[in-house]
């Protein structure tokens, strides 16, 4: 009996201590290397917004879209990651899909992006604000960045093929 | 006595011509337009694409550069080659005055397919490593087209997945719109001038010239380095 009540005042601790450890809300870490820098981006899957923008080009090339993701940090800036090459609509929006899931599975995700983390210069591009329903609108103050894969505890999904590396923790294809 | 030279005909005069009878045409015969003469080497099938590439001169051409991407990507200088050759020889056969760059032409692969020969996105509607459309192959063996000066035949949506086959007809694809353009501008493009119309921005109204030409100025750059 004595030995239940020992139990079940250890699991009770251990639930209220992992309970009131929340996930951080945004968390990046770079890695760099030869090529190019690598960052790991911890974030609340609520702090992630997609789109596939239609580049709205000429002729033979009406199909062009162009993926992005944007990621607000702990400094209320969005982050801008784009797709590596254009798509059209339907992979584009298949790949959003499937990375909504991956967001509304879990609280949590982890995304690897590259490229180094400039500020923006150009005049022209520093007036891109970005909509985070309750969160208000945020600015987008770095470059863009190039997406190459997003996981959560259990699904991943990655763009790396072509690339020689990879973030580490995550899966070359 | 020596042989006078032949000259060479480059174009066809106005002649008659069968066609199927119809109403429009109830005798069988039309009038077929002064127009340019097929020569020998300037409607190319896969099979005269490899010959010529296999027998092609290499002395004194230009190569992309080397070694600046491969830290990055797997296949970065593969087809330096294959760049290289057929890039010499769209500018020797437009004879012209500003020849395009290799590492243009690397640089544009790079921002189409991150050199992949095949990438998996976007099978639909834009095929291999230079994300040539449905609609461009299309243009690219038309007799009567926007570039009929020099076509290729007979090459199938599936052979764009061949690097060696995909980047011959890219080049040519650049060479036409460069010559667009200059028509568009009414003087020469840049480099990334050609490109943004090689990528259908450089009229449009797109607010994305900008991100469609992101990769390759970055390519781009990494290669003049």
């Amino acid at each position: 009996m004595r030995r239940l009540k020992n139990s079940s005042i250890v699991v009770s601790l251990c639930f209220f201590v992992t309970g009131c450890q929340s996930a951080p809300v945004f968390n990046i870490e770079t890695f760099h290397t030869e090529a190019d820098d690598l960052h790991v981006i911890r974030v609340r899957s609520d702090h992630v917004r997609q789109k596939c923008l239609f580049l709205n080009a000429e002729a033979e090339n009406n199909w062009r879209h162009q993926y992005f993701m944007y990621v607000l940090n702990d400094k209320n800036e969005a982050l801008e990651i784009m797709g590596s090459t254009s798509q059209d609509k339907d992979t584009c929006e298949f790949q959003s899909k499937k990375i909504d899931k991956i967001l509304h599975s879990e609280s949590q995700v982890k995304i690897c992006v590259r490229d180094e983390l400039k500020n923006i210069q150009d005049a022209k591009e520093q007036n891109t604000f970005i909509q985070f329903d309750s969160m208000g609108s945020h600015k987008v103050t770095y470059e863009a960045l190039t997406f190459d894969s997003i996981c959560n505890s259990k699904k991943c999904l990655s763009n790396n093929e072509p690339w020689i590396n990879t973030c580490p923790g995550f899966v070359k294809h | 006595m020596a042989k006078k030279p032949r000259k060479k005909i480059t174009t066809v005069r106005e002649h008659p011509m069968h066609v199927p009878v119809s109403e429009k045409n109830p005798t069988g015969i039309t009038i077929r337009d002064r127009h340019l003469r097929r020569l020998k080497g300037t409607n190319l099938d896969a099979a005269e694409i490899k010959s010529i590439f296999k027998n092609y001169d290499r002395k004194g051409i230009i190569y992309p550069t080397k070694g600046k991407l491969t830290k990055k990507y797997k296949n970065a200088d593969k087809y330096d080659e294959v760049i290289a050759v057929w890039t010499d020889y769209f500018n020797k056969k437009f004879n012209a005055n500003s020849p395009i760059d290799p590492d243009v032409v690397k640089a544009l692969i790079s921002s189409e397919s991150d050199f992949n020969p095949d990438p998996l996105g976007n099978r639909k509607i834009a095929i291999g490593i230079a994300q040539i459309t449905k609609q461009t192959l299309k243009i690219l063996q038309d007799l009567d087209g926007e570039a009929k000066e020099f076509i290729f035949k007979k090459v199938r949506q599936k052979d764009l997945k061949d690097p060696n086959i995909s980047i011959p007809m890219a080049v040519r694809w650049l060479q036409r719109k460069k010559e667009t353009a200059a028509s568009k501008l009414k003087r020469a493009p840049s480099h990334e001038e050609e490109i943004l119309e090689y990528k259908g921005l450089l009229k449009s109204n797109s607010d994305y010239k900008e991100a469609g030409l992101k990769k390759y100025r970055e390519a781009y750059a990494a290669l003049k380095k």
